[in-house]
């Protein structure tokens, strides 16, 4: 196989592509959608429940040292950031403490991030989703990010966002192979395509690749778009930045692609069956339920959440695109789409 | 250059082409005539390697037909207009034949000329830069020529080239097709149009699911029509018509519109004889001709509708 012939191929899709209006419209209005302004719509259930919420108190930090990794017993300290870390039996005044575990201990004046909190006493502190809190006491502190129905609001709505995230690499093929195949049955410009030495698979790979790039282009950069809004945006009222997190990560890395090569594919197959882009369209659509029925079904408990089944999934579905590769490397050839192709 | 071989092709058990014969010779301009639905679309697609035969073979420069590797070295070297001009109408025209040229491997520094060539042949070298969308159905078809010849190649398949182009269109076509046959490639043709293949072939094959006549224009009207001879006297009388019935080298003499006809085998040898004959018993001859057959009669005669 020459890659070159299929980067001609996908070149030329490229400027088909630029050229079509509807599917200009399509690659712009989705992501501006889905990364622009439904974060903005879902992120207000989030502020507004945050409001009810006392606000961080606010405090100033003169940072002298940082310590990673370090053991603290018996000490008196101030003005620090410590990241990792144990805290035994201690006295901190007016640090940063992230990702420790803080044991019979007295801390004021300081901002405590995702800690572990034992039988400690916290004054006039801003403690921000701490991982447990056993037996400690809070004076003139604020604590931030452990209320379950903020957490459960802010999952359920990221999780939407990321369905409909989701959602742009499988429709977005829909409206480009729709155009890029049956456009081109419709043409009738496959056969003075077909009778140049491009091979079958050279001629698969451009016209695919094509829409793959775009579509993922457009997911990838939607993606970004997305976690920079709804940071933004939520940043004020969480105190710190929600996005991306391990499972959007696997979302978009790992599941955007597979899914974008099953619309992808399922077009060549429907392509040769229907004369007509709206019909291709409408059958194409279908492959965005496997999705919404596994998002459904994680969140609705059927399911179990987290990244492991997310990746069982993203394998489930490449395996479906093997299968349908085979099917549509069977359908994309020569004799069958000058014969066949209805 | 092309020859085929008992060419043969079903579809779903139906005969489209049965066990089609064809030699057609390095530079030459073949035509393939045939009514709707006689094959020559499907002949043209699977020389082009586009589909597969059911039974037979061909070969175009020594390359056998859909057997890899020949087959990619035969679509590397033909062009083709298929029946319908499937023009990118989205695109230019320069970018149309652009992404033919990269497609053949058109080396870079000869595309753009080569394009120029192409486009100021056709008479459309203004309009390079407008999309296809905005062309007219002879314009499209004009690009769509073009492109069949972009990469220059060595043999060409022409389906129905002048198919809906208006009278001047169809000039600059044959014109821009004469200028190219001229350089040597092989143009192979298929056409309802008798008049422009009659004009543009050296040979022409009549089929009907398979080939019924080969040969040149005006050998092929000699050999299903015979010579006649056409002679017109000042006073056509019954003993006239009598006397040349009478000479030993004449047959099926005929009157038709006050005038004799006569069928010969040598006319430029027997038309003396006749005129010798007709003298001395006094007619006076207003002139004798050959009676001139056209392709059309030939075509109508091949399939079966004589021409009254």
């Amino acid at each position: 196989m020459r890659l070159s012939r299929a980067a001609i191929v996908m070149k030329k899709d490229f400027s088909e592509f630029r050229k079509n209006r509807y599917i200009m419209a399509t690659l712009l209005f989705m992501p501006l959608l889905v990364a622009v302004v439904l974060p903005m719509v879902y992120v207000v259930p989030i502020n507004e429940l945050g409001s009810q919420r006392d606000h961080p108190l606010d405090l100033e930090f003169d940072i002298t040292a940082s310590y990673d990794d370090v053991n603290f017993v018996n000490a008196t300290a101030s003005d620090l950031l410590i990241q990792n870390s144990t805290i035994s039996n201690s006295v901190l005044q007016g640090c940063i403490i992230r990702n420790s575990t803080i044991v019979a201990s007295n801390v004021n004046g300081s901002s405590v991030e995702f800690c572990r909190l034992r039988d400690s006493l916290f004054t006039n502190s801003n403690i921000y989703s701490p991982v447990e809190n056993i037996h400690s006491s809070l004076m003139e502190s604020q604590i931030m990010g452990q209320d379950d129905e903020m957490t459960r609001l802010k999952d359920i709505i990221f999780n939407v966002l990321l369905i409909l995230l989701m959602m742009i690499p499988v429709t977005i093929p829909t409206v480009t192979a729709s155009y890029s195949f049956v456009g081109e049955k419709t043409n009738k410009s496959l056969e003075p395509l077909l009778a140049t030495p491009i091979t079958d698979i050279e001629l698969l790979v451009g016209k695919s690749g094509s829409i793959f790039f775009v579509s993922m282009g457009a997911t990838w950069l939607s993606f970004a778009v997305c976690v920079v809004a709804v940071d933004i945006l939520t940043y004020p009222v969480l105190g710190y930045y929600p996005l991306p997190t391990a499972y959007w990560m696997t979302g978009v890395i790992l599941l955007a692609p597979a899914m974008c090569m099953m619309s992808i594919l399922a077009n060549v197959l429907i392509s040769s069956k229907v004369n007509d882009v709206r019909v291709s369209q409408q059958v194409g659509g279908i492959v965005v339920l496997p999705l919404v029925l596994f998002f459904i079904s994680s969140f609705s408990g059927v399911i179990a959440t987290g990244i492991l089944p997310l990746i069982l999934f993203t394998l489930l579905v490449i395996v479906g695109d093997l299968g349908i590769l085979a099917l549509s490397l069977r359908t994309f050839k020569r004799e069958e789409i000058l014969v066949n192709w209805k | 250059m092309i020859e085929a071989v008992g060419l043969e092709r079903r579809f779903d058990g139906k005969l489209a082409v049965e066990d089609l014969n064809l030699a057609v010779k390095e530079g030459e301009v073949f035509g393939l005539l045939g009514p709707n639905g006689a094959g020559k679309t499907t002949t043209i697609r699977m020389l082009a390697c586009l589909i597969k035969q059911s039974a037979g073979t061909a070969y175009i420069n020594g390359f056998e037909i859909n057997k890899e590797p020949d087959a990619t070295m035969i679509r590397g070297f033909i062009g083709l207009l298929p029946e319908a001009p499937g023009l990118y109408e989205s695109l230019s025209a320069y970018q149309n034949l652009d992404f033919y040229a990269r497609l053949y491997g058109v080396a870079s520094d000869k595309r753009e000329s080569r394009i120029d060539d192409m486009l100021r042949m056709l008479d459309v070298r203004e309009r390079k830069d407008d999309p296809v969308a905005t062309f007219s159905k002879g314009m499209k078809q004009k690009i769509a020529i073009a492109r069949a010849f972009v990469h220059d190649p060595q043999v060409v398949f022409l389906d129905e080239p002048t198919a809906g182009l208006d009278p001047e269109a169809s000039h600059t076509v044959r014109e821009f097709l004469g200028a190219l046959s001229k350089e040597g490639r092989t143009i192979f043709i298929n056409s309802h149009h008798l008049d422009e293949v009659e004009r543009l072939c050296d040979r022409i094959a009549v089929m009907s699911r398979t080939v019924l006549a080969v040969g040149a224009p005006k050998e092929l009207a000699r050999n299903y029509w015979g010579r006649t001879t056409v002679i017109e006297l000042a006073e056509l009388l019954p003993k006239y018509i009598e006397l040349v019935r009478g000479l030993p080298f004449a047959s099926n003499v005929r009157t038709e519109d006050g005038k004799i006809l006569v069928d010969l085998d040598d006319p430029e040898e027997r038309n003396p004889g006749i005129v010798d004959a007709l003298s001395k018993a006094g007619a006076r001859i207003e002139y004798i001709t050959e009676l001139r057959r056209s392709l059309e009669d030939v075509y109508m005669r091949l399939m079966g509708r004589e021409k009254r």
